[in-house]
């Protein structure tokens, strides 16, 4: 809402522009902007054109001589056109400032030299229209700075005004609320239309047959108007206050809703067929075309104004173009109307149309308003129009609509229990009633009823907050709950959350944080592993096609950020997202659940003096992948890599479902080629998906401590030929299952390929340590068990022992 | 025997003297004093002498090898501290050859925040819960009081989900004061991080996700007052125990009485004075930071308390808008585009 301080003063005395801005901001009002506007430069002049001559060697010039208010006319040369002696004109003299910044000059036009430019309202920065010379009212004094003239220097407030106040989308309302917060009086004029001539009752009919949504419909006829542009002032006040001018009629009613917040609605009395007004609900097939071109469906238990044909207006959001006011325009009828918020808010939402009016409506007009604005528009429009306003409102119901607001019983005890400190009955009641409120004793309570233009005002609680708001939030103290000592708790997966932060981050990779969405088929070849059963869940309104589902995979999101890095020049990319995959389950059900996503890319930053460290590989990811696994407490012999084969979640040669005593926990491998190659990426993109809500669990286990060995271990070393093929995990399996308590670890350190190794083979070099907990161990026990090993690795494996 | 004596002590006195290594040293003490050392045979050649001689050569075999060991043992040490002052002088390492550095990564801002902001919630005694981010139109506006047809949902512009369903990305955190005042009863005290959505493109200034800390308390007696003490202690835990901080009415429809608070500009503040050109307030002293109030008697009703028995005050921020003061970010697009040189400068 932009306030102009000028108008503003007509209905309170506010002080300084920054002081008033304070205050309004501490009662809820945020100021969002504070402007100086029409701050022009005092030798910018009003003129009156003297006379006005053709220039005596070019076409399209003229020579004016202008009284500037001193003692001798000056001789000023326009190319304007439409001048003529007797003018008002704002003349720019010699070193005059314009509002764009230009300083004019004294100028020669072939030979005549001009003291001074004629200014357009473009050029004052008070209007659009460039092409012609402003022209002032004819009662302003020449030689007077324009800076001096009613309406032209002004302060625009830019309030910010909450959805429950809809009285305070208009001056009278805001000046209202400067009364009651700083105790001064408000002025509260009702102009009122001198009526003559005929009756109006005698040549409109107003009914309304759709009460519930339109409790009170009046209208005003207005005789022998003429339809012009807009005096300056007026014109200034509407587009400070956001709008465009349009022509004197529009304006003036815009002028009474933006000063009282009723919107009105006129009408071309002679293009109402049979001069009747009916309001109604819209019936099936008809049509509309509105102010702004376009031709609508109605929609049927949509509220519309028509007249005896059909509908003229959509009910409080924009008239229509048949009967609109024009030029041609001789006779009005305004309408001022109480229209039901939810009826107009339907019909908005329905058309996409947000008008001034429609947003008044909507947040509830003040029923007290609507003959008052109707007065006041004719009585605006007869001043600047020259109408002649017929005797008498033409309303549905005859005799009018006031609805009284139900009375609140506050009790001064609710305000303290509420506040946390109490304010005496008296002050109470004082504040309320400086908010137009009537306050009664009650017991111990006050009974309070709002005034008409406060339907916001319903409960106890909300006169609590209006005696908050009057006393300043400032003045309620600042108190710690009194509460019992109990200890907060983070939750269980914010807690593992963090830890693998930690973890995370000590590997080198970096946390991103990337948006939800992703488009439809990035959706399909990228599932992930949380989301992998999950049908994708699509937006109904989306931005764009890009953030058209949500996605399955916190993995979308990374190898989107992999791409703007490598965009960006990045040479390694090592991330982590613990973020969450969405979509609908089998039975149709919402499901989102929370992954670990890791990538890596790329080649290692340099450790030392190098040029760079090692290509990233799977080993790099599977490593980083146990260290999360056995920083949560889960070691190797629980944890299988099992190849992804026919799941073609990854590439599916080169991935693996990782399983956890049985249990599939998540996925680490290479993005899939198909997506690599849409993505443009050059080397293979290491990716990990792991379900975080069973990390999260694996987070909670306590330490179990062993105790340490006594007696010194044997290492036993072999060396196996193996199948390229052949998994080399097949093996500790193999030499674990056995669960010999004597075989205390076995590791694979070496995979070897080329000679002497045949081609299509690998030699693989697993140490075993044994050791018994209560002695130490003969060399010939040991020895027995590693042939016993060995003997059952040949029994189980086509493989050759090494020497 | 005598002179042949004092001839091998000389000579050998003389060898240590010229050895320039200490294994030249263990050379001659093996020569002189070995198992078959000049020296120790001269001892067994003692049992030819006549016995009345005996001690006395004795005496002068032993103090030969006496003089013998201790010129060996001194010279040793001499060459032991030569040979340390010789490495010494020698061995260098160019200690500014760069280190072997393992990839350092880092958090990203906005959980590195979240957690800030959750950690002094949960020292005032506050219990951390979740909520799910596709929520029903009940939890997320129905049961919060919004009305069907009020224009306060347009101020939440929401993405809904799945046509033809009430489900919808959740606009607010709020939803989970809902859920967990359902599932719980007074005495509550709750802090709730998370993810929300609204219908805006990513822009310097808006983003269609972004994260959201709601907290409410719940009891017999917690006032407004209460409120601004929690907050206050809160915005000072974050900001700095000298930030200013101020509440102003507001409107949220499940909150009666409503406020929003602000901090005093950190830049501005300080100096008295508040500069039109700084970055951070643009002029205005104050920033606002979260909304808050006290919870609304129809929210209440809807989880099933009795607003005549227990009362208590909600609040929410924006996790990013915090972010961006704390770390004076201008570009809110920043957070969700992941350019690795911008996550780069937090910690990790
Ligand atoms: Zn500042």
């Amino acid at each position: 809402m932009r306030i102009l301080l000028s108008w503003l003063s007509d209905f309170v005395t506010c002080g300084s522009a920054e002081a008033l801005a304070e205050r309004l901001a501490l009662a809820g009002f945020p100021v969002e902007g504070l402007e100086e506007v029409g701050r022009l430069d005092p030798r910018i002049r009003v003129g009156r054109l003297v006379a006005v001559d053709p220039h005596p060697e070019t076409e399209r010039l003229w020579v004016c001589r202008v009284d500037v208010g001193d003692a001798a006319a000056i001789t000023v040369v326009s190319g304007a056109p439409g001048l003529a002696a007797g003018h008002r004109v704002p003349v720019a003299l010699p070193g005059s400032r314009l509002p764009d910044g230009q300083e004019t000059r004294v100028a020669t036009f072939a030979g005549v030299a001009s003291a001074g430019v004629l200014c357009s309202e473009a050029e004052l920065a008070l209007g659009d229209d460039g092409g012609r010379v402003l022209l002032l009212s004819p009662d302003a004094v020449p030689g007077t700075p324009l800076v001096e003239l009613d309406g032209v220097a002004d302060t625009v407030l830019e309030l910010e005004v909450t959805s429950n106040r809809g009285d305070c989308l208009s001056i009278l309302g805001v000046a209202r609320e400067v009364a009651a917060l700083s105790g001064v009086r408000l002025r509260h004029p009702r102009p009122r239309p001198r009526e003559v001539g005929p009756p109006a009752a005698g040549d409109v009919g107003v009914r309304v047959e759709a009460a519930d949504l339109c409790p009170h419909y009046c209208a005003r006829l207005v005789r022998s108007v003429n339809v012009e542009p807009s005096p300056l002032w007026l014109r200034l006040r509407l587009r400070r206050a956001g709008m465009r001018p349009v022509n004197v009629i529009v304006d003036a009613t815009n002028h009474v809703m933006l000063e009282r917040g009723q919107p009105l609605h006129a009408f071309d009395w002679e293009r109402l067929a049979e001069h009747r007004i009916v309001v109604r609900r819209a019936a099936p097939g008809e049509r509309l075309v509105t102010l702004d071109g376009v031709e609508r469906a109605l929609d049927p238990p949509g509220l519309v104004i028509a007249d005896a044909r059909g509908p003229v207006a959509l009910a409080g959001v924009m008239g229509g173009q048949a009967s609109e006011v024009t030029a041609a325009t001789r006779i009005l009828l305004l309408e001022s109307a109480f229209f039901m918020p939810s009826a107009v808010r339907r019909t908005a939402r329905r058309t996409g149309i947000t008008s001034e009016a429609a947003y008044r409506f909507e947040r509830r007009v003040d029923p007290a308003m609507v003959v008052e604005a109707l007065d006041g528009a004719a009585a605006l429009i007869t001043r600047l129009a020259g109408g002649r306003t017929a005797p008498g409102i033409v309303e549905d119901p005859p005799g009018g609509w006031m609805p009284e607001l139900p009375a609140i019983r506050l009790r001064p005890r609710r305000v303290a229990a509420l506040l946390g400190v109490g304010v005496p009955r008296a002050q109470i009641g004082r504040r309320l009633s400086a908010l137009g409120a009537s306050c009664r004793p009650d017991r111990d309570a006050l009974l309070v009823t709002p005034p008409s233009h406060r339907g916001d005002l319903q409960r106890e609680e909300d006169l609590v907050e209006e005696v908050a708001r009057l006393g300043g939030y400032d003045a309620i103290p600042v108190s710690l709950p009194e509460a019992p000592l109990t200890s907060g708790e983070d939750s269980r997966t914010r807690v593992a959350a963090r830890r693998l932060r930690r973890l995370l981050t000590a590997e080198g990779l970096t946390e991103m944080v990337t948006l939800a969405f992703t488009d439809a088929q990035t959706n399909r070849l990228l599932p992930g592993f949380v989301g992998r059963r999950l049908v994708p869940l699509a937006l109904q309104n989306p931005l764009s096609s890009e953030t058209g589902e949500l996605r399955r995979s916190p993995i979308s999101g990374l190898v989107r950020a992999l791409r703007a890095n490598l965009g960006l020049g990045a040479g390694f990319v090592g991330a982590f997202e613990i973020g969450k995959g969405y979509g609908l389950d089998a039975q149709g059900r919402r499901q989102e659940r929370r992954a670990l996503a890791i990538l890596l890319y790329g080649t290692w930053p340099p450790r030392g003096a190098e040029r760079s460290g090692p290509p990233v590989e799977f080993g790099d990811l599977k490593g980083i992948v146990e260290n999360v696994l056995a920083d949560l407490g889960v070691e190797e012999p629980r944890v299988r890599w099992r190849p992804l084969g026919e799941e073609a979640l990854l590439h599916p040669g080169k991935g693996a479902i990782i399983e956890v005593a049985g249990t599939a926990i998540g996925v680490a491998g290479a993005l899939h080629p198909k997506i690599a190659q849409t993505c443009d990426l050059a080397e293979e993109v290491w990716l990990s998906e792991l379900d975080f809500e069973i990390l999260a669990d694996y987070g909670s286990r306590r330490v179990e401590l062993r105790s340490l060995p006594r007696f010194p271990a044997v290492t036993r070393d072999i060396a196996v030929i193996v199948d390229e093929a052949f998994p080399a995990a097949a093996i500790l399996e193999e030499v674990r299952s056995l669960a010999d308590d004597r075989i205390e670890a076995v590791r694979l350190f070496d995979c070897y390929r080329g000679a002497p190794i045949p081609e299509g083979k690998k030699s693989l070099a697993y140490s075993i340590a044994y050791r018994a907990a209560d002695r130490t161990l003969t060399d010939e026990e040991v020895s027995g068990v590693h042939a016993g090993v060995l003997q059952r690795l040949r029994e189980r494996f086509p493989l050759e022992l090494r020497a | 025997m005598q002179e042949e004596l004092a001839r091998l002590r000389e000579a050998a006195l003389a060898e240590v003297a010229s050895c320039g290594a200490e294994g030249e040293l263990e050379a001659v003490r093996v020569r002189y004093l070995g198992r078959k050392g000049l020296l120790t045979q001269a001892v067994r050649g003692l049992a030819a002498v006549a016995p009345a001689e005996r001690p006395a050569l004795g005496a002068l075999v032993n103090e030969a090898k006496d003089a013998v060991e201790a010129a060996i043992a001194a010279s040793g040490e001499r060459l032991a501290a030569e040979r340390l002052a010789h490495r010494l002088a020698h061995e260098r390492i160019d200690v500014t050859l760069p280190g072997r550095r393992r990839p350092r990564g880092h958090a990203h801002p906005l959980r590195l925040i979240e957690d800030e902001i959750v950690d002094v919630f949960v020292g005032m005694g506050f219990r951390v819960a979740e909520g799910p981010e596709i929520e029903d139109d009940y939890h997320n506006f129905a049961a919060l009081n919004f009305e069907p047809d009020h224009p306060a949902r347009d101020a939440q512009d929401t993405l809904f989900v799945a046509p033809g369903s009430d489900l919808l990305l959740r606009t607010h955190t709020s939803p989970v004061q809902i859920r967990v005042m359902r599932a719980a009863k007074p005495p509550l005290r709750v802090v709730v991080p998370g993810t929300v959505y609204r219908r805006d493109d990513l822009d310097p200034t808006h983003s269609p996700m972004f994260q959201q800390v709601e907290g409410f308390m719940v009891d017999e007696r917690v006032s407004f007052a209460d409120l601004k003490g929690v907050l206050v202690h809160f915005l000072r835990r974050i900001f700095g125990p000298e930030t200013g901080v101020r509440f102003r009415p507001s409107f949220f429809p499940f909150t009666e009485p409503s406020a929003e608070a602000d901090i005093a500009c950190f830049r501005c503040a300080p100096t008295g004075a508040a500069d039109p050109a700084c970055r951070i307030c643009r002029g205005g002293r104050w920033l606002e930071v979260l909304g808050a109030g006290m919870i609304h008697p129809n929210v209440l009703r809807a989880v099933g308390y009795d607003p005549e028995k227990v009362q208590g005050f909600a609040f929410g921020l924006g996790t990013d808008r915090i972010a961006i003061l704390r770390y004076g970010i201008e570009d809110l697009r920043l957070f969700y585009e992941n350019d690795l040189r911008f996550l780069a400068q937090f910690p990790s």
